[in-house]
């Protein structure tokens, strides 16, 4: 079953609170990081016989899975 | 006793908990999250509840990794009392101090409410405030079996299905009895006019 | 640029743009547009309101702040004194329910820990359209929990509120928040007006974005069918960040490190710079340049127009920089000296060792138009008009517990009593309570506008006094359409002269208080709604009178205030409850309800969940209508001295009635919530 994975972080000029929350606990602790982003990785398997999943995948996307006011989303495995 | 009081960025409970041990009779200290110190300044220790580190990554993630938690854990192993509340608790299970993790409640929705519970050890029963929205104790099936048959679990919800928890379980403690954590807050219920005095000399 | 488009992008009326002119000597240049844009927008100059709320102004002595500052300040005697105000964020929650309704929270508390008071309770009045009108499911669950998120997080409970449906609110929702603070004994209140020759010009909090960059000027314009091109200038707030904020604050404000402080709410540094030096009599060199960034590509305009959260303004002398950057570098937050007092009533901006712009704030600040639109007097109406609609109805009977069980009630170890209840009820360290209430009721207002803006102060009043709290000072924010038609403004007069009326006959002045205008879409205007918070006082802690029956074997009566029969009369109403206040401080009453246009019967319901029932020797169609009426539980003595009219319905008795979850199911059903 192919897997598809839908990529989403805070849009870049968007504050991302925990980006900075995470990345001020990591310079603490002395790790040599510029940057962080936080953001959700969502796993989707479609149904068997989906021929457009190019299509589908954009669809579902929309649908809810982020928030396009403050967030970008991606989709991998096509 | 001398107890030290645990502060993260974004604690919020602090200010409470420090009241219930001096009306209680007790000498708190607050102990800040980037200091060290020494294992034998203090009697005991608590971690009070609120959003430490605004709860980012995962409630508590953050506030387990800083300088102050090495210092609670060579206390913790000392065999002091070290009490998690809230996110107090969720702090001691990502330190690894207690066993499991406290995960989103059950609906998704924060939960403030009054709790029943009842300690599964002795069948006494107490009335605490929740206010929690990542509740839900989860562990895996054979570290539940392990704290029931080594008398860790010290606290469950009497409602079922209260936020998700695994067998309604509210606190637990270690193996040597002396880290305990727990998601109801005794510091809110220790005077009458708050609800219930169940939480006046709840833990020391 | 033509000047048609740079007035249009700018948001700024050729009116105003041959004002400036004159003001000027000039045409506007470079970054003039954005100050004037943001300054001169409806949010944070007022120019439609400020002439008539005069009317709230009052000389008494428990108010320690003069006009202009961020919050109104109390004394409440005993060395303990509050600061309170309500605030909207209504087009920002409409948009992005989240954040718009988070930010609103994190707003309001800004301008109360900057006077120096720690806050401790939040309330909240929602007004949300038809269950089933488009997106507005999920603006509910938005805004409930941006509201619980952000309260939470940052340690304040949220202690009471309302919430509304009506369908004038589709395309309009309404997002109020108030917040309460209380001073340490001994703790000096702050000012926001800039002193001190010499002195340093501090950046305090977060980096600066480009959020919210031109947002003011949106919450000064209706919606129209455009509302998918505003959506760049969303806030995102950050409660945690917030909260690492008042600690910071409250430090430094403790060890008077500090002369004067600002937060920087709408329109950002702007507002906060130039009001800051305006009011101080003094003027500013700032540096652009300075100010610390989050996006390195932003230009001096958007530095001055961006409204990113959690930021602060302050004034301290040089000697004190070192200490003061220590604690906020501690709190890990930025520290940044970005300017300097000078007396040239000027403000200075430079930008890359560049001046960009010199110009007296005054100006902008002072000299911001101030409308007289149209308007006629409105009068209140006969009350048997409402006959019809306070009979009870069945569908109404719906209780938002699904919202409000999402607030940490406890947090701070005051709260006695919490929501789900008529008032909230706060500890203070004097063996006295504070209660707060909520007010303001959309079928009301819609029915007759000047009624229901005295029912908005009135009703709270009359819900304080049923608990034993006396009203001591109000706060309200003034929810309404678009101020250039004439009936609105007619609605906002009115609103404004009948809460002020409320103020002096209760004696509880108004001390602070927000405008909202331009609730409208493509010309349809929300129900006028001026939304009032009362804080009421209780003289001693030992003193409670629950809303719940709680004794066997009382005498419970219906006291009548305001009969429809009768005509409206708020000096009346007061007295009727003044006398009964009375006779509740002899310690005569049990428990008392406010009687809502939910019915009598809903009442009783409510009353009885504390497991006592009334054994009933009268029904409602006995009873006389009125707009307000108490429920009370007491024992003979009070009742044979009563002065006012009233009705005796029945004798308490135990039953094992519990609490019942039907009204909050109902609540879910329509809502679609789990």
């Amino acid at each position: 079953m192919k897997k598809y994975f839908v990529r989403i972080l805070p849009k870049d000029e968007v504050l991302d609170v925990q980006g900075r929350a995470v990345l001020q606990m990591l310079k603490s602790q002395k790790h040599p990081v510029a940057s962080i982003r936080v953001g959700k990785l969502i796993e989707v398997v479609l149904n068997e016989n989906v021929s457009q999943a190019q299509e589908v995948l954009k669809k579902i996307t929309a649908e809810g899975l982020y928030n396009p006011l403050v967030e970008v989303a991606e989709v991998e495995g096509l | 006793m001398k107890v030290g009081v645990v502060q993260f960025p974004g604690t919020n409970c602090d200010r409470d908990v420090f009241q219930w041990l001096v009306d209680q009779g007790h000498s708190p200290t607050y102990l800040w999250h980037q200091d060290r110190f020494d294992r034998g300044s203090f009697e005991a220790c608590v971690i009070p509840g609120g959003f430490s580190f605004g709860d980012y990554l995962r409630s508590g993630a953050l506030a387990a990794r800083s300088s102050v938690m090495k210092s609670v854990s060579e206390m913790a192993k000392s065999g002091k009392p070290i009490l998690g509340i809230c996110n107090g608790f969720q702090i001691l299970c990502e330190a690894g101090l207690l066993p499991g993790v406290l995960m989103q409640n059950q609906k998704g929705n924060f939960i403030d409410d009054w709790a029943d519970l009842k300690n599964p050890l002795n069948n006494k029963k107490i009335r605490l405030p929740v206010a929690h929205g990542d509740g839900r104790y989860f562990a895996s099936s054979d570290t539940v079996k392990k704290l029931w048959d080594q008398n860790q679990v010290n606290w469950c919800y009497e409602r079922a299905d209260f936020n998700g928890s695994v067998d309604e379980i509210a606190g637990v403690q270690c193996l040597s009895g002396n880290v305990k954590g727990l998601m109801p807050h005794p510091e809110r219920a220790y005077q009458n006019w708050m609800g219930s005095t169940d939480g006046w000399q709840f833990w020391i | 640029m033509d000047l048609n488009l740079k007035l249009k992008k700018y948001r700024i009326k050729p009116e105003e743009y041959d004002l400036i002119c004159k003001l000027l000597n000039r045409p506007p240049e470079g970054v003039e547009w954005a100050l004037f844009s943001s300054l001169w927008s409806e949010h944070c100059s007022y120019k439609s309101s400020k002439n008539y709320l005069k009317a709230f102004r009052s000389e008494d002595p428990r108010i320690l702040t003069d006009e202009g500052e961020n919050a109104g300040v109390f004394d409440l005697g005993f060395d303990e004194r509050m600061a309170f105000k309500m605030e909207s964020h209504n087009h920002p929650s409409f948009i992005e329910p989240f954040h718009g309704a988070a930010t609103g929270v994190g707003g309001i508390l800004r301008d109360i820990f900057t006077m120096g008071a720690r806050p401790i309770a939040l309330a909240n009045f929602l007004c949300f359209g038809d269950s089933e009108s488009p997106r507005m499911k999920s603006i509910l669950r938005g805004v409930a929990k941006g509201i619980s998120t952000y309260g939470n997080c940052v340690g304040v409970p949220t202690v009471t509120g309302a919430t509304h449906s009506e369908s004038e609110y589709n395309s309009n929702v309404l997002v109020n928040a108030f917040a309460l603070g209380l001073f340490e004994k001994g703790q000096k209140m702050i000012s926001a007006k800039a002193c001190g020759i010499g002195n340093l010009v501090v950046y305090v909090g977060a980096k600066t974005g480009s959020d919210g960059v031109h947002g003011a000027s949106m919450a000064s314009e209706s919606f129209d069918s455009q509302i998918e091109a505003k959506k760049p200038t969303i806030q995102i707030g950050d409660a945690y960040f917030e909260k690492l904020l008042i600690e910071a604050c409250l430090e430094v404000l403790e060890k008077d490190l500090v002369v004067a402080m600002q937060d920087m709410g709408a329109a950002g540094l702007t507002s906060s710079s130039f009001e800051m030096a305006s009011r101080g009599g003094v003027g500013f060199n700032l540096n652009l340049s300075e100010v610390p960034l989050r996006d390195s590509r932003m230009g001096p305009e958007e530095i001055l127009l961006s409204e990113s959260q959690e930021r602060m303004l302050l004034i301290c002398e040089p000697s004190k920089k070192a200490q003061l950057e220590g604690i906020y570098q501690r709190w890990g937050l930025e520290f940044k000296v970005i300017g300097e007092v000078v007396q040239d009533r000027r403000i200075q901006l430079k930008w890359q060792n560049e001046v960009i712009c010199e110009i007296d704030p005054d100006l902008i600040v002072e000299h911001a138009p101030r409308y007289q639109r149209p308007y006629h007097q409105l009068q209140v109406q006969d009350l048997n008009l409402l006959k019809n609609h306070l009979v009870q109805c069945e569908k109404d009977w719906m209780d938002p517990e699904w919202i409000y069980r999402q607030f940490d009630q406890r947090v701070g170890l005051r709260t006695e009593v919490g929501t789900g209840n008529p008032v909230a009820s706060l500890r203070l360290k004097s063996n006295r309570n504070l209660g707060i209430a909520v007010g303001a009721r959309p079928w009301l207002l819609k029915m007759d506008p000047k009624l229901g803006a005295y029912d908005a102060a009135i009703e709270p009043c009359l819900k304080l006094m049923a608990q034993g709290f006396y009203p001591q000072a109000m706060t309200d924010c003034l929810n309404f359409g678009n101020p250039e038609k004439v009936e609105v403004m007619s609605q906002f007069v009115a609103a404004v002269e009948a809460i002020s009326d409320v103020a002096k006959i209760w004696k509880a002045p108004v001390i602070s208080g927000n405008v909202s205008f331009y609730n409208e879409t493509e010309n349809r205007n929300i129900i006028p709604t001026p939304a009032v918070a009362v804080v009421g006082l209780k003289s001693s802690s030992d003193l409670k009178i629950g809303s719940c029956l709680s004794e066997e074997g009382m005498t419970v009566g219906v006291l009548y205030l305001q009969k429809l029969s009768d005509p409206f009369d708020a000096k009346k109403i007061f007295e009727s409850a003044s006398l009964f206040f009375k006779e509740l401080l002899q310690g005569r009453v049990r428990s008392a309800r406010l009687v809502t246009e939910k019915g009598l019967d809903y009442c009783l319901f409510k009353m009885s969940e504390s497991g006592f029932g009334i054994g009933m020797s009268k029904n409602q169609t006995q009873l006389q209508a009125c707009l307000y009426q108490y429920v009370v539980e007491a024992g003979p003595d009070f009742w044979k001295n009563l002065k006012i009219p009233f009705e005796i319905i029945g004798t308490t008795k135990k039953t094992n009635q519990s609490v019942n979850s039907k009204t909050a199911n109902r609540f879910n059903q329509t809502w679609g919530l789990i």
